[in-house]
């Protein structure tokens, strides 16, 4: 049977398997309403998705119909609470006797609550780990302290925010306490100093210690590191740290300002807890409008801390995962491997690659993965109960190969940009300047299919350096990674790059 | 089965989506399709406006599009917004492009009768190859039949062995 947790009707609808009619009906209007084509425009699936569930309905609706396919499915298989989860394929099925397939699988959850459920958002438990080192002064300082306090006074008497300044130390400016004095706090954020250098490890640990005095599971925890530089010598350590962080439920985020700090080392810290890196390039407003967003994404969060253990089919491979939204980015596939959050509008979803060797597959069926899925929800306090999936697709001789969802092809060439550019950068690491720049001229010609000038131009300057061997600058690498990042950005609308024209 | 990309030629090493190596699609998908429809399905019947006087906004396009034929120096241009069909008329056709391309000897660059189809809007532009027989290149770049790409201005479009660049003009 292909129908698991992760994709069965109850899931789909978000409901568990005792719901009667009424409550089907009931979480199939707010279903249908939540991913009607109309209120979804360009976001990833949601057609498929629309009809997914609408084929869920179809069935659990018409009661000879939900007994026939009760009786298909395992006793133990129940919908997850109060959350819809739907997987889209890129393939109907695989093809016996061939190695080297790929197989795609997009994962979308929504919250299955009602309205009123959506205003009660769960407190924040936030810490701002702040570079205060000499390259911060003036403007970058100036609007990350913008961004702070304006932050701070949208904040609810329930919310609990601490700021953490550090260079080569690390100083607690705000300790986390509830219901502090909104005036107090912006008149201390806004007496900091800079100086110094960046020790990355020094501010995270600090910031830690803050949020764990008042870790509760029913609370949104959170880092937000904002930096400019590079750490010296402690990236290790920062990493330790960033697990014994994932271990209790904390994820980090990072803002990144300018050129300087290092990107991969950031996206490997944030990817340890499911956290999200952003770019902020060095212009007036950037920096502050990225803070902003990325704080008030945090109050806007349903479920926290998704992650999945799995354990790969005997003849498939997980290859690469990649969150296509809220905060698009690569995660890593180190287990258990953290998806993120699930925000109160819209969904989380994610692309999973998935590599099949098929040459010894027999008819039936194929398992990809299995394993399970768990997830906080902090205003539900829902025990952090794991449930199973099992992704699958069935093996069919001589199948002719049909085209995936329109949808997901669109996201999958998306990702593919993305990841020539990855791949050039690290053809680029391997001293190998010419592939590298090969690699990116080609991209710049797939952009510019697509429309993206003024990526596509700063692809071409990058290739051009590479070809003499000066390697992927720190300014072009971050306006590629981050600009190719943003192609599958569905949330961002028009605004998303907007280099030098 | 193998992959090899159309592209860029490269063998693949996996039957995935996307070339590895140079971005390009691998897969064919139905691009567009009719769909069958079922006549006994209940429902409102849209009738079609008459043509007569249903046109009341005059066209306002950005500017008008030239096609620049590379080889001869010749341009041809476009009446502002609106859809053209570019190809090449020849005996016993029943449909004809909008734009010929027969005087600048298409039938020996490998034009087809219907090539590609250019669209103009009040801002955007774009092409789409009508499943030609030697296909269509836009800046170098091998278009999958019945999907729209973008038109920019300078833009080089190759129709078989024809180059035309598209340019904006007063």
């Amino acid at each position: 049977m292909t129908t698991h947790y992760l994709d069965n009707f109850y899931a789909r609808l978000g409901i568990p398997r005792s719901a009667n009619f009424d409550e089907i009906l009931r979480a199939y209007r707010r279903a249908a309403r939540q991913f009607h084509p109309d209120h979804n425009q360009g976001k990833t699936g949601a057609n498929e998705l629309f009809l997914l569930v609408q084929q869920a309905f179809d069935t659990l609706s018409d009661p000879e119909k939900r007994n026939a396919y009760d009786a298909s499915l395992p006793e133990d298989v129940d919908g997850p609470p109060a959350l819809m989860v739907n997987a889209l394929y890129s393939r109907g099925q695989v093809t016996p006797g061939e190695p080297g397939q790929v197989v795609y699988v997009l994962l979308d959850l929504m919250p299955s609550i009602s309205e009123d459920e959506r205003h009660n958002a769960p407190p924040l438990n936030v810490a701002l780990v702040l570079d205060n080192s000499t390259s911060m002064a003036g403007n970058r300082m100036g609007q990350v302290m913008k961004a702070a306090s304006q932050f701070m006074q949208q904040l609810t008497p329930h919310d609990i925010l601490s700021v953490v300044a550090f260079n080569d130390r690390a100083q607690v400016i705000i300790p986390a306490e509830r219901g502090q004095d909104t005036g107090r706090l912006v008149s201390r954020i806004s007496t900091l100093q800079t100086s110094g250098g960046t020790e990355i490890y020094q501010g995270l640990s600090a910031g830690l210690k803050e949020v764990l005095r008042n870790l509760r599971p029913t609370s949104i925890n959170h880092i937000v590191l904002i930096t400019d530089g590079k750490t010296y010598g402690d990236e290790a350590e920062c990493l330790k740290l960033a697990e014994q962080a994932a271990a209790q439920g904390v994820p980090i985020s990072a803002v990144g300002i300018g050129e300087e700090w290092n990107e991969d080392f950031i996206d490997k810290l944030v990817s340890k807890a499911g956290g999200s890196s952003l770019y902020a390039a060095d212009k007036s407003t950037e920096v502050h409008k990225l803070l902003e967003q990325k704080l008030s994404k945090l109050s806007q969060i349903y479920a926290n801390n998704v992650k999945l253990s799995y354990e790969n089919g005997p003849l498939a491979k997980l290859n690469y995962v990649f969150r296509l939204a809220p905060d698009v980015g690569p995660i890593s596939i180190e287990q258990p491997v953290f998806l993120g959050n699930v925000p109160l509008e819209g969904s989380l979803s994610v692309l999973l690659e998935f590599e099949v060797d098929c040459s010894k597959a027999r008819d039936g069926e194929l398992v990809l993965a299995e394993g399970s899925l768990s997830l906080d929800v902090p205003s539900r306090v829902i025990p952090a109960n794991a449930a199973r999936f099992r992704l699958v697709r069935p093996v069919v001789e001589n199948s002719r190969p049909e085209a995936p969802p329109a949808a997901l092809i669109n996201a999958i060439g998306k990702l593919s940009l993305y990841r020539m550019q990855e791949r050039a950068r690290e053809d680029a690491e391997r001293g190998d300047g010419k592939g590298a720049a090969k690699r990116m001229r080609m991209l710049a010609t797939q952009l510019l299919t697509q429309g993206e000038r003024s990526l596509a131009r700063t692809v071409l300057l990058a290739a051009e350096d590479l070809n003499e061997g000066e390697g992927m600058g720190d300014k072009y690498g971050k306006q590629i990674k981050y600009g190719t990042r943003a192609l599958m950005d569905i949330t961002a609308g028009r605004s998303r790059y907007r280099g030098k024209p | 089965v193998i992959v090899v990309c159309k592209n860029c030629g490269k063998t693949q090493e996996q039957d995935d989506v996307f070339c590895a190596h140079c971005g390009a699609k691998l897969i064919e998908d139905e691009g567009l399709r009719t769909m069958p429809i079922n006549p006994n399905v209940g429902g409102v019947v849209t009738t079609r406006l008459q043509a007569s006087g249903a046109l009341t906004n005059p066209p306002v396009g950005p500017a008008r599009l030239n096609l620049h034929i590379i080889r001869s120096g010749q341009i041809l241009p476009l009446d502002g917004p609106g859809e053209y069909i570019v190809g090449r008329v020849s005996d016993g056709q029943s449909i004809l492009p909008d734009v010929d391309l027969e005087p600048y000897a298409a039938y020996e660059s490998g034009v087809s009768r219907l090539h590609v189809r250019i669209k103009i809007d009040q801002i955007n532009m774009s092409i789409m190859d009508l499943g030609s027989a030697n296909g269509t290149r836009l800046n170098n770049q091998k278009l999958d039949p019945h999907h729209e790409y973008p038109l920019s201005n300078k833009d080089v479009v190759r129709l078989g062995r024809m180059s035309i660049q598209a340019l904006v003009g007063e």
